[in-house]
C-alpha cells in the first residue's frame, strides 16, 4: 500500500483516538451540567438540610468544605513552599537528596483512602485530636504535600541562574537572593501549584472519611475541634447511603463541587498564563 | 561578612519602647537552610512512617494467620476470624485490569498525536484541560458512574454482550444489576486518560529530535518516522507511563466502591461484582473498630496497597528519571 496513504489513515486515527478521549469527559461534566443545573438556587446554596436530606440545602457541606481547604492551606502551603526552596536552591544534588525527592514523588502516589487511615491513627487516634475539621485538615495537607513541592520546586527552578548570580554579586547573601528576587519571579508558578494542590484536596472524600466528616450535622462548626459535613462526603452519601434520593439533588450536589473545583481551576491556569506572557525572560 | 551574629536593638518608635532582635544575615541564610531541609526531610519521612504505622498495626492479624494463608484463602469471616484477602486482590485486579485494558490504547494513541501530530493550538489547550481532568473529584466520577455507566452496562452492554458472546464465561451476564467489574472498569479508566496521556506525551516529546530527523533524511514518511523510531526510543518511557496510571487505578477509592458492586467473591465475568481492597477499607472500617483482629485485618489490607503502589511507583520515576537525565546529557 502507498505509505503516504498510510500515513493520512495512521495520523486520521490518532485524531479520532484523541477525539475519543475527550468524549467520555465531556459526556462527565456535560450530564451533571443538565442534569443538576436545575437544582441549583439560593435556596440549595445557603439552607441547612431537611428532610433526612432529601429538601432543603447543602450549605453546611459547603462551608465545611472551604473551612478544611482554609486549614489545609495553612498547614501546606508554608511546609510545602519551603520544601521546595530547599530542593532547589540549598540542596546539592546527592543519593540523599535524590531518595528524598523519590520519596516525595511517592507520597503522590499512596492511595487516598490509605492516608484516610493514617491520618485516623496519627491525628485523631493517637494525637487526640478526635474527628475534627483539625485531625481532617491535617490529613488534607499531607496528601497535598507533595503537589505542592513539585510545583513549586518547577517553578523555582525556572527561574534563571543569572537572576541569583546578580544578586550574590551584589554582595547578597544565598537567602536575600532567594527571598527578593527568586521567589517574586517563581511567585505565579507557585501559586498556581498551590491552587491545583488544594482544590486536589477540597475534592477528596476517603482521606476525610475516618477524620472528620459527619454524616449529617445542620449547623455550622464552632471550632477546630467540631466536625463538620463536607461537599465531596455529603455527596457520597447522598448518593450511595440514602435510598430515594431525588436524582435531582444528587447530580445539584455533584454541580455545586464541580463548579467550585472547575472554578479554582481555571483561576490557577489563568494566573499562569496570564504571568507567562507578561514574563521578560 | 559581619562579625555580629545577634544584635538586640532598644528603641523607641511611635512613642513605645520596644526591642529589636536583628540576626546577622549569614546566619539567616544559614538558618533557613537548615529549616527548609528538616522541613522537606520531614515530608520524605512520611511515606516510611506510614509504612512502619500500618504494619506495627497490623501485626496482630500475622499473628493470627500466616501470610500464605491471608494472601490465597476465600474464606472472609471477620467475626469468626477468617480473614482471607484473595477475593478482594482478585477483585482489584479484575477492576484494574479491565480499566487499563480499555484505556491504555487510546491515550497512548492521543499522547503520540498530542505530541507529534497535532497543531500547536490544540497542543496549547490539551495541558490545561488534563490539569482540570485530573482535578475532578473522585466522587463525581463515583456519582457519574452510579446514574449514567451503570444503567448504560445494565441496559445496553450486558444483555448484548451476553447474546452473542455468552458461550464465553468471560462475557456472561449473570449479574443483572450492571454494578460490577465492567462498571468500575469504565468509569476508572475516564479516570486514567489524564495520567497516562500527560506522562506519555512528555516522554514522546523528549525524544531526540536528531532521531527524527535521520529517519526523515532518509526518506521515511512521518508516521514512519513515529511508528519505527520514536515510539521505539520511548518505548521504556510509555511503559513507565502506563504503569503510574495503573497504580492510580490500583489504589482509586471512591468511584471505584459506588459503581462494583462490593460482593465479596471472586468474580468469574466481567459483569459479575467485585470487591477491590480500597472499598473493602472504606466500607468497614471505623465501624468494627471494636473486633481487635479485624481492626488489624484492614490496616494489612491497607498495607498491601500502599506495598504495592510503592512499588509500581518507584520502578516508573526511576524509569522516568533516568531518560530525563539521559536527556540532559
Amino acid at each position: 500500500m502507498d505509505r503516504y496513504l498510510v500515513q493520512r489513515a495512521g495520523f486520521a486515527l490518532l485524531g479520532l483516538m484523541a477525539l475519543m478521549v475527550v468524549l467520555p469527559i465531556l459526556l462527565v461534566i456535560g450530564t451533571i451540567v443538565v442534569q443538576g443545573g436545575g437544582a441549583i438556587s439560593w435556596e440549595f446554596l445557603s439552607a441547612m438540610p431537611r428532610d433526612g436530606m432529601k429538601a432543603g440545602g447543602i450549605f453546611p457541606a459547603i462551608v465545611g468544605t472551604l473551612l478544611l481547604t482554609l486549614g489545609t492551606a495553612l498547614v501546606a502551603i508554608p511546609i510545602g513552599v519551603g520544601g521546595a526552596v530547599y530542593l532547589a536552591e540549598y540542596a546539592r544534588d546527592t543519593w540523599l537528596t535524590r531518595a528524598i525527592r523519590l520519596a516525595i514523588i511517592n507520597l503522590a502516589g499512596i492511595p487516598s483512602v490509605v492516608y484516610g487511615l493514617f491520618g485516623l491513627g496519627l491525628f485523631v487516634l493517637f494525637l487526640q485530636f478526635g474527628t475534627s475539621i483539625l485531625a481532617g485538615a491535617l490529613t488534607l495537607a499531607i496528601m497535598t504535600l507533595p503537589i505542592i513541592i513539585s510545583a513549586a520546586e518547577e517553578a523555582l527552578r525556572g527561574v534563571p541562574t543569572e537572576f541569583r548570580t546578580v544578586s550574590i554579586s551584589l554582595g547578597g547573601t544565598r537567602w536575600q537572593g532567594i527571598r527578593r528576587v527568586v521567589l517574586p519571579q517563581a511567585l505565579p508558578g507557585i501559586i498556581t501549584g498551590v491552587i491545583l494542590g488544594l482544590l486536589r484536596a477540597a475534592g477528596e472524600t476517603a482521606p476525610i472519611l475516618f477524620t472528620v466528616a459527619a454524616f449529617f450535622l445542620p449547623r455550622l462548626p464552632q471550632s477546630p475541634f467540631d466536625q463538620t459535613m463536607a461537599l465531596p462526603y455529603h455527596l457520597y452519601v447522598i448518593s450511595t447511603q440514602v435510598p430515594g434520593m431525588p436524582l435531582q439533588i444528587q447530580f445539584g450536589t455533584a454541580l455545586v463541587l464541580l463548579i467550585l473545583v472547575l472554578s479554582l481551576n481555571v483561576l490557577a491556569t489563568s494566573i499562569r498564563s496570564y504571568f507567562r506572557r507578561r514574563r521578560q525572560w | 561578612m559581619e562579625k555580629t551574629l545577634v544584635s538586640i536593638r532598644f528603641g523607641q518608635r511611635g512613642g513605645f519602647w520596644n526591642v529589636s532582635l536583628s540576626l546577622n544575615r549569614g546566619l539567616k541564610d544559614r538558618l533557613t537552610g537548615h529549616m527548609t531541609s528538616v522541613l522537606t526531610l520531614g515530608a520524605a519521612l512520611l511515606v516510611p512512617l506510614m509504612g512502619l504505622a500500618l504494619f506495627l498495626r497490623a501485626r496482630p492479624i500475622l499473628a493470627i494467620s500466616p501470610v500464605k494463608e491471608l494472601l490465597l484463602s476465600t474464606t472472609w469471616h471477620p467475626l469468626e476470624g477468617a480473614f482471607g484477602f484473595y477475593p478482594f486482590i482478585v477483585g482489584t485486579l479484575w477492576v484494574t485490569t479491565v480499566a487499563m485494558i480499555i484505556a491504555v490504547p487510546p491515550s497512548l494513541l492521543t499522547a503520540v498525536y498530542l505530541s507529534e501530530y497535532a497543531p500547536s493550538r490544540v497542543r496549547a489547550l490539551a495541558k490545561p484541560l488534563i490539569d482540570l481532568l485530573a482535578g475532578i473529584p473522585s466522587v463525581v466520577y463515583g456519582v457519574w458512574g452510579m446514574l449514567t455507566v451503570v444503567p448504560f452496562v445494565e441496559k445496553a452492554v450486558a444483555p448484548t454482550l451476553n447474546r452473542w458472546l455468552g458461550f464465553i464465561p468471560l462475557f456472561r451476564a449473570d449479574n443483572p444489576t450492571g454494578y460490577g467489574v465492567l462498571a468500575g472498569g469504565l468509569v476508572l479508566a475516564v479516570m486514567v486518560f489524564p495520567i497516562i496521556i500527560a506522562v506519555a506525551e512528555e516522554v514522546i516529546r523528549a525524544a531526540p529530535q536528531g532521531l527524527r530527523e535521520a529517519s526523515l533524511a532518509l526518506g521515511a514518511t512521518r508516521w514512519q518516522t513515529v511508528k519505527h523510531v520514536v515510539l521505539r526510543q520511548t518505548m521504556p518511557g510509555v511503559t513507565a507511563a502506563v504503569v503510574l496510571g495503573f497504580s492510580r487505578a490500583f489504589g482509586e477509592t471512591m468511584a471505584v466502591l459506588m459503581v462494583v458492586g462490593n460482593v465479596p467473591r471472586v468474580p468469574r465475568s466481567i459483569f459479575d461484582p467485585a470487591y477491590p481492597l480500597t472499598a473493602l477499607i472504606a466500607n468497614n472500617y471505623g465501624e468494627m473498630l471494636s473486633i481487635p483482629s479485624y481492626d488489624a485485618a484492614l490496616l494489612g489490607a491497607a498495607l498491601i496497597l500502599l506495598l504495592v503502589v510503592l512499588a509500581f511507583n518507584t520502578a516508573s520515576r526511576l524509569v522516568l528519571v533516568r531518560l530525563v537525565r539521559n536527556e540532559s546529557e
